[in-house]
This record gives structure tokens, C-alpha cells and sequence, in this order.
């Protein structure tokens, strides 16, 4: 099993479908294990009674249906199906205006879910989902890319509520950028990435304001230490993720930047032929 | 509220993996009755096609597996051949990203828990990922390191070092040059083409000295090795190979372009055509990889051999310098495009 994830942490992320799905015919008795600890990209589908799209996870599945949380129902339709108690989904439905807005802001548009489930130790489960696409075909308000996604996972484990509630973190991005140009030839960057935190705090803020706490130090975190990382870099005015710095540093180790700046022709009579 | 323990997921594998295996080994078999009749070695000639045929139902599986909601009950049971372990065994190693192909090895070699196997795969898979990648390994006897291309590759696990006339005998699988000898005439250009082969390669070393830090390069002669003055066409490839692999920091990177040129004698021109091709991979708390590729083509006069080298040089000084500046243009475009906390920022850049 370890030896399965370290074969996930080395291939092609844009392959990642198809190297999972070799794994699962090579172990079949570690397929469920598998299936639960690689993230693949995020899948929509359309909610006929709000009009909205949200975004298919193993939390709002059972069997084959998945519970749309703008209307709480299963689809396709599913007899005896689980759904949270009542006060939960109020606390769904709640969440689910804030993160859209929340989104709107951070992520300019994207589409977003959060499910919510009761878990074994008298505590709660939350997870917030965002799926962005900033292609040129895709909704996004910045289309640059030829393809370009954006998929984030915040899963949110929440204790029993007693004066502070410990919260527990588990946030997985992944990303897929390429760039096709005549000029420049084809550029894609994928991955993903997998951090923790955890955290105490008092339950009298209210939970999503806790929680919604919690996702934004986490964009900072990554965000600040991307700064960091940022120092080490090439002088760019704007810097890149840490994760896709440190890929752009290889790049540049490989071959310092400085090698751009005394951009000069050959001067010893060479014929150029464009 | 409980979940519903079944994973129907892992069901439908099972079912479209059956499915597929079935199909393929349907197949296989197809190809076995057809090969069987021929002699052996002309039944080789069938593996890339049914390799292929490997290659297309694996995706295939992928698809149906990720695309599929459909709820089928399948019993479990059909263990994959080991035909079909190989290919998928060759497919890991193949996908490695660049220097990591011992560490995938490692993990495969456990996941596969077949040794016969894993041996297979590893011998058909290294000599490939070796040469694509473009290694570079140090030839014992200090005569400096050699690099594993297609381009200087002669019979068995023979490569040619045309900067020192050596050639290395490589173990692929563990990446080392076992032994070297001293190339033969017939395996070298002869003294009119090396002119122009050693000049180029000696102004390449010196542009790949300054602008890669641990690269190297190689220049071979492909065709027309035995042109002995003007009045033919003979055809070069300068190959460049940097690699910077820090596994201890979670990460690797390489860079490789080929070059290949060709002398035009009749019409006196020398015609550039440029592969280059970046990576790099970052694996710390997650798997991040960069894939670039760009192509491009220039020429220039065919002069003497020590101008001829130093007008080639330039060129794919140029070409390489200014495709380096056009990833990171690439790279701002896609820093303004990454969403996640980038509005927060924006607005205090904008302040």
C-alpha cells in the first residue's frame, strides 16, 4: 500500500486516472484503500430543481446517487437514502450561501459545495469543495488558458461541541494548467498537494465562522510561504504558488535566469532564415 | 448517520476490468494464433501493435472506470496474466519523471510482488526511459562520462562517446557504464566530417558550460559519416542534457534539446531543427510536475567548420534563450491565472 502511494506520488499527475486505475488491477484487495486516498479531479452534475451545478464527492454519495445540497435531494432519485439531521442541514444550507460568496471573491466564480455529515463520535464532518475553470471555454472570468482547473477540497472534521471544539483540517488542491501557443510550444503544469491543521477553538463564534477561519489561514499559509519561497526565486513581481515555485526554481537552477537578460544576436554575419 | 459501507466503485472495477481483460485477452489470443505459424522472430514483429491494442484497453479501463456510474454487480476473481502485469509494470517505469526511475522501480518492484516479472519489465522499460531521458553516466577509466542517446547507440548496450572516440558498454537497468573500449574506424565520421563535429561540439561545450550548471552535450554524426570532402550532405545532432535531481528536497528537474542539423553541400546551407523539452517534478506533501515541449527550426550558411560551429552555436544559444524567457512569460500568465487567495493579493499589489 505504501509502495502504491509513493508509485501516485511519482507519475504524471494528468495520468493520474489511469495510473490509479492500473494500481487497482494490480492490488485489487487494496482498492478500496486506494480509491479513498487518491483524490481524482472533481466531477459536476446539473441540479434540475435549483437550476445549479454542484460537485460529486464520496461524501454525498451513496450507492450511485449523489445529494445535491441546494436541494437536498439524490440523483438520480434513491430510496432509503441517508441524509444529515435537520439542525445539521440547516447548518449545510447555511454554509452553502456563505462558501458561494466566499468563492465568488477568492476564486471569481467557480462552482462550489459543502456537504455535511454526522460522524461516529457525536461530532460532524464538514467538507467545502470548489471546482474553477479558467479556460477559454470554461466559466472563468480570467481565460488565458487553453485548459486550466482548479479543484479544491477542504474536508473538516469537527469534534463533540463542549466549550472549545477541536477542528481538524485536511485540505487537498489540485491544479491543471496547460498552455498550447505556436510560438512558444505546449506548457502544462498539474499536481496536487495535501496539507493539515488543527485547531482549538471556542464553539461560541459559531462553527462555519470557525471553519470559514480555518480554509482562509489555510489559503494564507500557502500563500505566505509562498512569499517566502518567493525570495529564493527568480525577480518576479508576482509570485507563484510555493509548490509551483519550487517547480519553476528547478527550472531555473537548471539554467539561471540571469542567461535571459543578455538576449544577444549572433553578430558574426549569420544568415537568418525566419 | 452511517455511510453505507459497500463501495459500489470498487464493484464496477471489477466488472469493466473483467470486461476488459476478457476483450483482451480475446485479443492476445487472436494474435497469438496468428503468430504462432511464423517464425519467432518475425512474430516479434506483431508486440508493438498488440502493445498498443495493451496500451488502448488500459485506457479504456481508465475511462469507463471514472466515467461509468452505473451500478453492476461482477464477481472478483480474474487475476491478470502476466503479459498484462508487464505492460502495466512498463508503463510505471516508463512514466517516471526524470532521475526518479530507481525510486518508482523500488515501489513497483513491491507492488508487483513478482520478481520473473518485474525483470521483464524492467529490461524492455530501462534501455527506453535510459535513452529518451538521455542519461549520463561516468565511463570507469577517466575518460569522462558518456550520454546515453539513440543517436550513439550501436549494437547490445553499446554507446558511442564521440568527444573521446570511447565506446560504453551501459547496464541499463542499473545505470552505470560497465567497461569502455576504443571506438573503430568504421564507428567514427571520417576526418573531413569530424572536422566539423568536433568544432561544433567544442562551442557547444563552452555555451553548455556557461548556461547549464551539471549539464552536458554530445555531438554525433547520423548520416553521411563517410562523406570525405565537399560535395555531399551530411547530417549532425548536438543532444544537451541537464538534469538536477535533489531527491532529499523532494524534488527533481531536467532539461533536454536535441538538435538535429543537416549540411546541405549542394545548396550550401546548414538547416536547424530544435526538440527541447523541460520538466520538473515536485513531490513534498503532494505531486507536482511541469511537462514542456517546443520545437523550432533556423538556418544559416554553411562556412568553414570552425565558423560553421560558431554560427551553429549562437543559433541554439538563441533559440534556447529565448524559449527559457518564453516559459516564463508562461509562468506569469499562469500566476495571474491561479485562483486561491490571488484576489486578496491583487488588491495589495494594486494599493
Amino acid at each position: 500500500m505504501e509502495a502504491a502511494m509513493g508509485l501516485m506520488r511519482r507519475m504524471p499527475p494528468r495520468h493520474s486516472e489511469t495510473a490509479l486505475s492500473a494500481l487497482l488491477s494490480l492490488l485489487p484487495h487494496n482498492s478500496s484503500d486506494l480509491l479513498s486516498q487518491v483524490d481524482l479531479p472533481l466531477q459536476v452534475l446539473s441540479d434540475d430543481d435549483s437550476g445549479k451545478r454542484f460537485i460529486l464527492c464520496e461524501y454525498n454519495r451513496d450507492a450511485d446517487s449523489y445529494r445535491s445540497p441546494w436541494s437536498n435531494k439524490y440523483h438520480p432519485r434513491l430510496e432509503d437514502a441517508p441524509y444529515p439531521s435537520s439542525k445539521l442541514r440547516q447548518l449545510e444550507i447555511e454554509a452553502n450561501d456563505i462558501f458561494t460568496v466566499y468563492c465568488d471573491q477568492y476564486y471569481e466564480g467557480g462552482i462550489s459545495s459543502v456537504y455535511m455529515w454526522e460522524d461516529d463520535n457525536e461530532g460532524f464532518v464538514a467538507c467545502f469543495l470548489v471546482k474553477k475553470d479558467g479556460s477559454k471555454t470554461g466559466q472563468g472570468r480570467r481565460g488565458y488558458l487553453e485548459e486550466g482547473t482548479w479543484d479544491a477540497i477542504h474536508v473538516i472534521e469537527v469534534g463533540p461541541e463542549e466549550e472549545t471544539t477541536r477542528y481538524c483540517l485536511t485540505s487537498t488542491v489540485m491544479l491543471s494548467l496547460t498552455t498550447d501557443d505556436v510560438s512558444s510550444g505546449t506548457f502544462s503544469l498539474s499536481g496536487s498537494i495535501r496539507r493539515q491543521m488543527n485547531m482549538n477553538l471556542p464553539v461560541a463564534d459559531g462553527h462555519l465562522c470557525n471553519m470559514g477561519k480555518m480554509i482562509e489561514e489555510m489559503e494564507g499559509k500557502l500563500r505566505n510561504s509562498l512569499d517566502q519561497a518567493c525570495l529564493l526565486l527568480c525577480s518576479f513581481e508576482l509570485p507563484l504558488h510555493v509548490y509551483f515555485g519550487k517547480t519553476r526554481e528547478m527550472v531555473c537552477t537548471l539554467r539561471p535566469p540571469s542567461e535571459v537578460l543578455p538576449m544577444r544576436l549572433p553578430d558574426n554575419g549569420v544568415v537568418h532564415v525566419p | 448517520m452511517t455511510k453505507r459501507l459497500i463501495t459500489p466503485q470498487s464493484e464496477k472495477v471489477f466488472f469493466f476490468l473483467n470486461a476488459c481483460l476478457l476483450l483482451e485477452s480475446s485479443l492476445n489470443s487472436l494474435f497469438h494464433k496468428q503468430a504462432s505459424p511464423l517464425p519467432d522472430h518475425l512474430s516479434l514483429s506483431y508486440f508493438p501493435f498488440e502493445h498498443f491494442i495493451c496500451l488502448f484497453f488500459f485506457s479504456l479501463r481508465s475511462l469507463l472506470f471514472c466515467r461509468s456510474r452505473k451500478k453492476v454487480m461482477a464477481e472478483e476473481g480474474t487475476e491478470l496474466s502476466d503479459k498484462q502485469k508487464k505492460e502495466i509494470a512498463k508503463w510505471f517505469l516508463l512514466n517516471a519523471p526524470a532521475g526518479e526511475i530507481q525510486y518508482v522501480a523500488k515501489d513497483l518492484k513491491s507492488v508487483l510482488n513478482n520478481d520473473d516479472v518485474y525483470d521483464e519489465a524492467a529490461s524492455e522499460a530501462f534501455p527506453v526511459y535510459n535513452k529518451s531521458h538521455m542519461i549520463c553516466l561516468e565511463m570507469p577509466g577517466r575518460f569522462g562520462d558518456v550520454l546515453v542517446t539513440s543517436y550513439g547507440e550501436l549494437q547490445g548496450n553499446e554507446y558511442l562517446d564521440p568527444k573521446t572516440a570511447q565506446v560504453a558498454i551501459v547496464d541499463h537497468v542499473k545505470q552505470v557504464c560497465t567497461e569502455v573500449r576504443p571506438a573503430t574506424d568504421e564507428e567514427l565520421p571520417t576526418p573531413y566530417v569530424e572536422e566539423y563535429r568536433c568544432a561544433l561540439e567544442a562551442e557547444l561545450l563552452k555555451y553548455v558550460g556557461e548556461a547549464y550548471p551539471k549539464g552536458s552535450c554530445s555531438v554525433y554524426c547520423i548520416n553521411g559519416k563517410d562523406v570525405e570532402g565537399p560535395g555531399y550532405d551530411f547530417e549532425l545532432v548536438a543532444v544537451i542534457s541537464a538534469a538536477r535531481l535533489s531527491p532529499q528536497n523532494f524534488c527533481t528537474g531536467s532539461w533536454r534539446s536535441i538538435w538535429n542539423i543537416e549540411c546541405k553541400d549542394d545548396i550550401q546551407v546548414l538547416e536547424l531543427k530544435g526538440k527541447l523539452q523541460v520538466g520538473a517534478h515536485y513531490f513534498e506533501e503532494g505531486n507536482v510536475q511541469l511537462d514542456a515541449k517546443h520545437e523550432c527550426r533556423d538556418s544559416t550558411m554553411f562556412q568553414s567548420p570552425d565558423d560553421s560551429a560558431i554560427a551553429i552555436a549562437s543559433l541554439i544559444r538563441h533559440h534556447e534563450t529565448e524559449y527559457l524567457a518564453s516559459l516564463e512569460v508562461v509562468f506569469n500568465v499562469w500566476l495571474i491565472s491561479i485562483p486561491c487567495a490571488s484576489y486578496r493579493y491583487l488588491l495589495t499589489v494594486e494599493a
